[in-house]
C-alpha cells in the first residue's frame, strides 16, 4: 500500500534514483521511489558502456548485466585516420542497461524501499519555502504524498529542480541531441569501442560503435543541439550508417538527450537534493553519465539518512551535499566542460593534423601513459586528454 | 548560458508538434527555458500559453517532431 508520508521521495528510477532510494533506505529512512515509465530499465536510451570503477562499491561485476569487456579504444579522425589505444591498466564493461537498472532496482527494494512504476510526479507540494512531498498521477488516479526530503533523479528532463526554484535547465549549446540503433547483421570486434568525430559526421559531439558482440553493436550519434542546422540527430546517424553498415539491419532505436554542462551552482535547497542527469552530473565531454550519476546518488541517499536520523533537513543540512558534490568532482566536470568547448570547436584539419601525429606511434607503445609521454613536445594534447577522459 | 546564446522571445513565429514522430527522450524538456513542456511515458502535452516561441526545442529534437515556422 502506498503511504501518505515518508521520510523521502525520490522521482526516477534510473540509476541515480535506484542508488539513492538503497542508501537512503540503508541508512534506515522510509523510502518511496516514482518512476513514470512502466518498467525501471525500459526503454534503454544509452550506449551501455561504464568504466570498471564505475562499479566499485556498488555491484560485483556479474554476467547477468555484463555483455563483455572493452579493452580498446578506437578514435577515428575526420579524414578517416584510425588511432587505435589498448586499455591496459583499467577496463570498461558494456552493461545490458536493462538488466543492470534492474539490479539497482531491486537492491533498493531489498534494502526497504517502496517503488512504484507508472507513477508521474507532476508537481511538488511547497510549504512557504520549503518542500514538503509530491504530486503524482497515477495511470488512474491522483494522490498527493507527503515527503521530508524529495531527491529529484528525474534524469534530463528534469523538471523537479525547476519546480523547487533551481535553476537547472540547459542550453542548446549544453544539450547533446542523440539517436542511437541497435545494428544487427554486422560484424564487429567486441572489446573495441571507436568513436567517429568530424563536423560532418556530428557537429558539436561525436558518433560511436559500441559492440554488444560480434555481429551486433549500439551504433549513435550525439550532436549539439546549438548547431543542429536542419540536419537532426537521426539524419545525421541514417547517413551514418549508409556509409559504415549500408548492409544492417536495424534492431532497436531510440533518441535521447545527453547533458554536457557546467556543474550548477546549486543542486539543494531545503528539503530537496538533485542527482544524476537532473544535476548535470554526467561527464560534459563524453556524455557518460551511469557512474557519476551512481556516486551522486550514493552520497545524496547517504545524506538524506543521516538528516532524517538528526531529525533536521532545512537548506542549510542539505547544503553539504552540494558541497560534498562539488569538492569531489565539481574540478574535474569543469575540467572536462572546458576540454569540449575547445574539442568540439575544432576545425577537422587541426582534428586531422593531430590524429597524424598519435597515429605515428607504434601500436604496441600506444598506451595512454606512453602516448602522453612521447607526444608532448608535440602538443597535440587534446586528443590525449580526450583519449584518457573516455575511460 | 553565455550571452551569445540568450533566450530570445519569438524567434520562431510558429511551433508545430509532430507527435507521430515523437519518441518521448526529453530533450526538449531539458531546453525549455519556460518548462511548458510536459512529458509522461508516452503522452507530450505543450502549454502554448506559456511557450515564448523561443525556438530552443526545434533545435533539440533529435527526431523533427518539434518544428519550429519562420518568424
Ligand atoms: C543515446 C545515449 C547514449 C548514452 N550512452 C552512455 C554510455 O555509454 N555510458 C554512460 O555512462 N552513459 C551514457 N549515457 C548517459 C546515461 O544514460 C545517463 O547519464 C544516465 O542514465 C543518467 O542516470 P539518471 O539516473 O540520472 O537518469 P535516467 O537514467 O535518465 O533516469 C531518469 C528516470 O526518471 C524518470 N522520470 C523523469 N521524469 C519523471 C517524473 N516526472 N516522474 C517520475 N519519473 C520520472 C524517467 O522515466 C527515467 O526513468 C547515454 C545517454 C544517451 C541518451
Ligand atoms: S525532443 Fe522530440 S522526440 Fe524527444 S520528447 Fe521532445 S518532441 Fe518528442
Ligand atoms: S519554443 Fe519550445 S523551448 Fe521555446 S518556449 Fe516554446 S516550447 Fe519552450
Amino acid at each position: 500500500m502506498i503511504r501518505d508520508s515518508y521520510d523521502v521521495i525520490v522521482v526516477g528510477g534510473g540509476p541515480g534514483g535506484a542508488v539513492s532510494a538503497w542508501f537512503a533506505a540503508r541508512g534506515g529512512a522510509s523510502v518511496l521511489l516514482l518512476e513514470k515509465d512502466r518498467d525501471i530499465g525500459i526503454p534503454v536510451r544509452c550506449a551501455e558502456a561504464i568504466g570498471q570503477g564505475g562499479l566499485q562499491g556498488i555491484l560485483e561485476p556479474d554476467p547477468h548485466f555484463i555483455a563483455h569487456e572493452i579493452n580498446s579504444l578506437r578514435f577515428i579522425a575526420p579524414d578517416g585516420t584510425r588511432i587505435d589505444i589498448q586499455q591496459t591498466d583499467e577496463v570498461g564493461y558494456m552493461l545490458n542497461r536493462r538488466i543492470f537498472d534492474q539490479e539497482l532496482g531491486r537492491k533498493a527494494a531489498s534494502a526497504g524501499a517502496q517503488i512504484i512504476t507508472h507513477a508521474y510526479v507532476s508537481g511538488l507540494i511547497k510549504n512557504s519555502d520549503s518542500i514538503r512531498g509530491v504530486k503524482v498521477r497515477f495511470p488512474a488516479a491522483e494522490k498527493e504524498i507527503r515527503a521530508k526530503i524529495v531527491i529529484g533523479a528525474d534524469g534530463v528532463e528534469s523538471r523537479v529542480g525547476r519546480w523547487a526554484g533551481l535553476r537547472t535547465f540547459y542550453a542548446p549549446k549544453d544539450l547533446e541531441s542523440c539517436y542511437q540503433v541497435v545494428l544487427g547483421g554486422i560484424t564487429v570486434d567486441k572489446n573495441l569501442i571507436s568513436l567517429y568525430f568530424g563536423n560532418e559526421v556530428a557537429p558539436g559531439g561525436y558518433a560511436w560503435v559500441f559492440p554488444k558482440g560480434d555481429d551486433i553493436a549500439n551504433v549513435g550519434i550525439g550532436v549539439s543541439a546549438a548547431m543542429i542546422d536542419g540536419i537532426n540527430a537521426k539524419k545525421h546517424l541514417d547517413q551514418f550508417i549508409e556509409r559504415h553498415f549500408p548492409k544492417a539491419s536495424i534492431l532497436a532505436c531510440v533518441s535521447g538527450g545527453v547533458p554536457s554542462a557546467k556543474p550548477f551552482k546549486k543542486i539543494h535547497g531545503s528539503g530537496i537534493m538533485l542527482v544524476g542527469d537532473a544535476a548535470a552530473h554526467a561527464s560534459p565531454l563524453t556524455g557518460g553519465g551511469i557512474s557519476n550519476a551512481i556516486a551522486a546518488g550514493r552520497l545524496a541517499g547517504e545524506i538524506a539518512a543521516k538528516c532524517i536520523a538528526d531529525g533536521s533537513w532545512n537548506e542549510k543540512d542539505l547544503s553539504v551535499y552540494t558541497r560534498m558534490w562539488d569538492k569531489r568532482w565539481g574540478d574535474n566536470q569543469r575540467r572536462l566542460y572546458r576540454l569540449k568547448e575547445t574539442v568540439f570547436k575544432l576545425s577537422d584539419d587541426v582534428f586531422n593534423k593531430a590524429a597524424a601525429v598519435l597515429v605515428s606511434i607504434p601500436t604496441e607503445e600506444r598506451s595512454i601513459k606512453k602516448i602522453i609521454a612521447t607526444t608532448l613536445k608535440n602538443n597535440p594534447k587534446i586528443l590525449l586528454e580526450l583519449a584518457r577522459t573516455f575511460f | 548560458m553565455s550571452k551569445r546564446e540568450k533566450v530570445v522571445k519569438g524567434a520562431i513565429g510558429e511551433l508545430r508538434f509532430i507527435s507521430e514522430l515523437c519518441d518521448f527522450c526529453g530533450c526538449c524538456v531539458a531546453v525549455c527555458p519556460v518548462d511548458c513542456i510536459e512529458l509522461e511515458e508516452s503522452r507530450l502535452t505543450l502549454d502554448m500559453n506559456s511557450c515564448i516561441y523561443c525556438g530552443n526545442c526545434p533545435k533539440a529534437c533529435p527526431v523533427g517532431a518539434l518544428v519550429g515556422d519562420a518568424a
